[in-house]
């Protein structure tokens, strides 16, 4: 069996929860969506942080990850997400995130559900760990713990996530493997 | 001549013989292990690289077998590693015993305890497990 390909894609905030409430409208094209990846150019972007007042916040960025093709496999779970690296100066400058659903769950527990249009209230939020975490933290957005795989995963994981940054910081631009300013993320999963 | 197989080229180097309590053998390059009676399984050889790894039935706890793989991406010292490993342990029922292998070098990189809820999806589900049953 070949590994999964599978893809990143950044959801416009202006989404409506009614266009991604079903696994089927998560995992078509979303209009305003971009395919994001490691290439220079490709990468999500939290955009400008203004600290000159003190402590400020990123954007929020709605982030899906799918796999599209299953390689022979037939199921995908254990999804660990983790801010590998960053040159942030100040313990106080970390990244929060939220795993969540598509809108359509009831009583969501492992995740929150989508909200269009959000702000920092609208999620609860938990510093996302800087290693690789022991145990899932992301999930697929219909909560089950696994992926099933079918030529391509039958839902998406989902998250949200933003930028706190620390009143001080040091100024720049924080991406990739830019020297003392890194910005990077890594996503291990188990697949069968 | 060497035989030839379906699959793809990673798989050149890289295969897993699973031998039955009936004296069967199959080979994950030939068949799918949930095509198998996992129940009956009573080892599983790891190849990579010429490296060789046996995993026994011999623990006085030891219920089944737990075969996965993990893939993605991660940052080391500001390098990107593509993570390729196969892991491969035993179960007592509500715990598996892991060791993860590289695929690029059939080193071990870990091994660890986890608790079976956590990967019930790779769990065979003739031993209890959720993923689907392909048993032929």
């Amino acid at each position: 069996m070949a590994e999964p390909t599978t893809r990143f894609r950044l959801i416009p905030q202006t989404t409506a929860a009614a266009d991604i409430d079903t696994a089927v409208e998560r995992l078509a094209e979303v209009s305003g969506q971009s395919v994001c990846s490691t290439g220079a150019g490709n990468e999500a972007n939290f955009g400008t942080i203004d600290i000159s007042a003190g402590a400020a916040n990123s954007s929020i960025l709605t982030m899906f990850w799918d796999i599209t093709a299953d390689g022979g496999n037939t199921l995908a779970e254990n999804f660990r997400w983790w801010l590998s690296s960053n040159g942030f100066d100040l313990a106080g400058s970390v990244c929060k995130f939220q795993p969540l659903s598509g809108a359509d769950q009831a009583a969501p527990s492992a995740t929150e559900n989508y909200v269009a249009n959000s702000v920092i209230g609208s999620y609860t939020w938990a510093t996302m760990p800087e290693e690789e975490p022991i145990t899932q933290n992301l999930y697929p957005s219909d909560e089950g713990s696994s992926m099933v795989l079918n030529v391509a995963s039958d839902d998406v994981l989902a998250w949200a996530m933003y930028l706190a940054i620390a009143e001080s910081e040091t100024t720049g631009s924080y991406a990739g493997t830019t020297a003392d300013f890194e910005l990077q993320f890594s996503l291990k999963y188990a697949y069968s | 001549m060497e035989k030839q197989y379906h699959l793809d080229n990673i798989y050149r180097n890289r295969w897993q013989e699973y031998d039955l309590a009936d004296g069967q053998k199959f080979d994950s390059r030939e068949i799918y292990w949930r095509q198998l009676p996992w129940e009956q399984v009573i080892a599983i050889t790891t190849f990579i690289k010429n490296k060789k790894y046996l995993t026994h039935c011999n623990q006085p706890d030891f219920k089944f077998f737990v075969v996965y793989r993990w893939a993605g991406q991660e940052w080391l010292n500001n390098v990107k590693h593509k993570i390729a490993e196969w892991a491969v342990g035993w179960s007592n029922g509500t715990q598996s015993f892991m060791t993860d292998i590289s695929f690029k070098t059939g080193e071990i990189i870990r091994q660890y305890v986890v608790d079976n809820t956590e990967i019930a999806g790779h769990i065979h589900p003739r031993v209890g497990g959720t993923g689907p049953s392909l048993l032929i």
